[in-house]
């Protein structure tokens, strides 16, 4: 008999009223269509689930089959769900099953918007991460996981094995309904461990961490309609709602795939993006790497030849004692030629006042590599040039405006130390 | 330089700073990257102490 929901939930008194009605004198109830006998009648969940199973009532409306999760996890403030979960007896299933089962499951609005979708057959479970089904049609792929990776300690804990209580369909000793409500009931307690993060899983993939992360702390549901919803079995410490309508706690799938999506834009693409962008950047610059390090190397002797030539300069006033010349090394990082060491040249006079020569870096803008020259609060830099003598004096006098430059040799430097010798 | 209101007082820190962000390495010559942007914090922390002055 062909029975068609209205999807309205309210409170009555269930017409039908088997042995396991919980609305005889009033509860929730929905209304359901009974097509052959043109009557509307009031049933509650029991008693629609005993004439589906006993009386041969068939839900007409595609609808619902489609708006049905065996198992919902909802999230912790219970305002949506997380998972859904389709229970199927079907072992070596097809690839084409597989697809034709998930497309027709999301052609329902409200599933095709849940972060995951569990797929759940005796041998393989397959776990979809929904992010893109809502923008486009183009349904993404799932990720198979082994059954028994996720339930051998259940079916343990439980002395099943697949054989005889299991979870296939090829048990003859087992009606078909009991063989799926036992394995149900198994996947039902896996997800409920998750939420209850009893079940801690060590060395998941990260698609398999973000999918126990979202789950956690959830509420566990059976047999939810997800448009009606009215018919909930609470497990956890929501329980003394049970029975009570979803709808209590509005689901609003527009707002929740926002917030996924936001999520998924947030941390997942833009975290891609990053990524991506990163491992660009790095591969450009290991590509390059050879080039730098002739570059960085090529710049530590320029350094080194300009203390040589300085040195030459001052060795007759070393020699008299007037000054002495020492070195220290410093570390530069700099973008590209990363981190290295360099040295600094410190002539220091006979009263102990000190002038310091320390590389700033190669990557100067408009020149090959500076050197500063510190005497007290006077800084004159020693700027790498393109021309002969490799050097330039340059000195900024004010903050606006192109610093002075001068040419490097021996009698400016001096010069520039006579200056600062006059304060000594 | 004479400000008719608040608002043009801020408007005109902004666009100054918005300047001084933008500005083109060339007048920065002779320093390295870290020392632009040193430069450049510092000049828009004076526009900034300059602005608060005048509000």
């Amino acid at each position: 008999m062909q029975v068609m929901p209205t999807y309205i939930d309210f409170y009555g008194i269930c017409e039908i009223k088997t042995p396991k009605c919980v609305a005889m004198t009033g509860g929730h109830v929905t209304a359901v269509w009974i097509t052959q006998d043109c009557v509307l009648v009031n049933v509650c969940k029991p008693c629609l689930d005993e004439n589906i199973h006993q009386e041969g009532w068939r839900l007409e409306h595609e609808k619902v089959k489609q708006g049905f999760a065996d198992i919902a996890v909802y999230s912790e403030d219970d305002d949506a769900p997380q998972i859904i979960v389709k229970i199927r007896n079907t072992e070596d299933a097809s690839p084409e099953w597989v697809k034709k089962i998930y497309s027709e499951a999301v052609k329902d609005s409200v599933i095709s918007k849940v972060p995951y979708f569990l797929l759940a057959t005796p041998d393989i479970f397959y776990l979809w991460r929904q992010e893109n089904t809502h923008r486009d049609q183009n349904f993404p792929e799932a990720f198979p996981i082994k059954t028994k990776q996720f339930l051998e300690p259940y079916l343990k804990a439980h002395s099943i094995n697949r054989e005889n209580t299991g979870i296939s369909e090829n048990s003859e000793s087992q009606d078909p309904d009991s063989v799926i409500e036992n394995f149900k009931n198994i996947v039902r307690k896996w997800l409920t461990d998750i939420a209850t993060r009893q079940s801690v899983q060590k060395d998941l993939p990260e698609f398999l961490n973000k999918f126990y992360k979202t789950i956690a702390d959830g509420f566990v549901r059976t047999d939810v309609f997800m448009h009606l919803e009215p018919y909930a079995v609470v497990e956890g410490e929501d329980a003394s709602n049970k029975g009570m309508p979803l709808s209590a706690n509005p689901y609003n799938p527009e707002t929740e795939w926002n917030l996924y999506q936001s999520w998924m834009e947030g941390w997942e693409t833009k975290n891609w993006i990053l990524e991506s962008l990163l491992a660009q950047k790095k591969q450009k610059m290991e590509a390059e790497y050879p080039q730098w390090n002739k570059k960085r190397d090529e710049w530590i002797g320029r350094v080194n030849n300009l203390f040589t030539l300085i040195y030459s300069w001052l060795k007759p006033l070393e020699d008299n004692d007037y000054l002495k010349i020492s070195y220290k090394d410093i570390s530069i990082s700099e973008q590209s030629l990363g981190r290295y060491s360099v040295r600094e040249m410190i002539i220091t006079f006979f009263n102990n006042d000190k002038i310091e020569l320390g590389p700033v870096g190669l990557n100067i803008i408009g020149a090959r590599g500076r050197v500063d020259m510190k005497m007290g609060m006077r800084t004159i830099g020693i700027i790498g040039t393109d021309d002969d003598s490799g050097w330039m004096f340059s000195e900024r006098e004010s903050r606006l405006g192109k610093p002075k430059t001068w040419s490097f040799d021996e009698y400016n430097f001096k010069a520039i130390l006579a200056e600062f010798a006059e304060e000594l | 330089m004479k400000f008719s209101s608040y608002d043009e007082i801020v408007e005109n820190y902004m666009f100054l700073k918005t300047l001084v962000e933008e500005s083109d390495e060339t007048h920065f010559l002779y320093m390295s990257r870290e020392e632009t942007e040193a430069e450049k914090r510092a000049v828009i922390e004076e526009l900034r102490a300059d602005a608060s002055f005048k509000l």
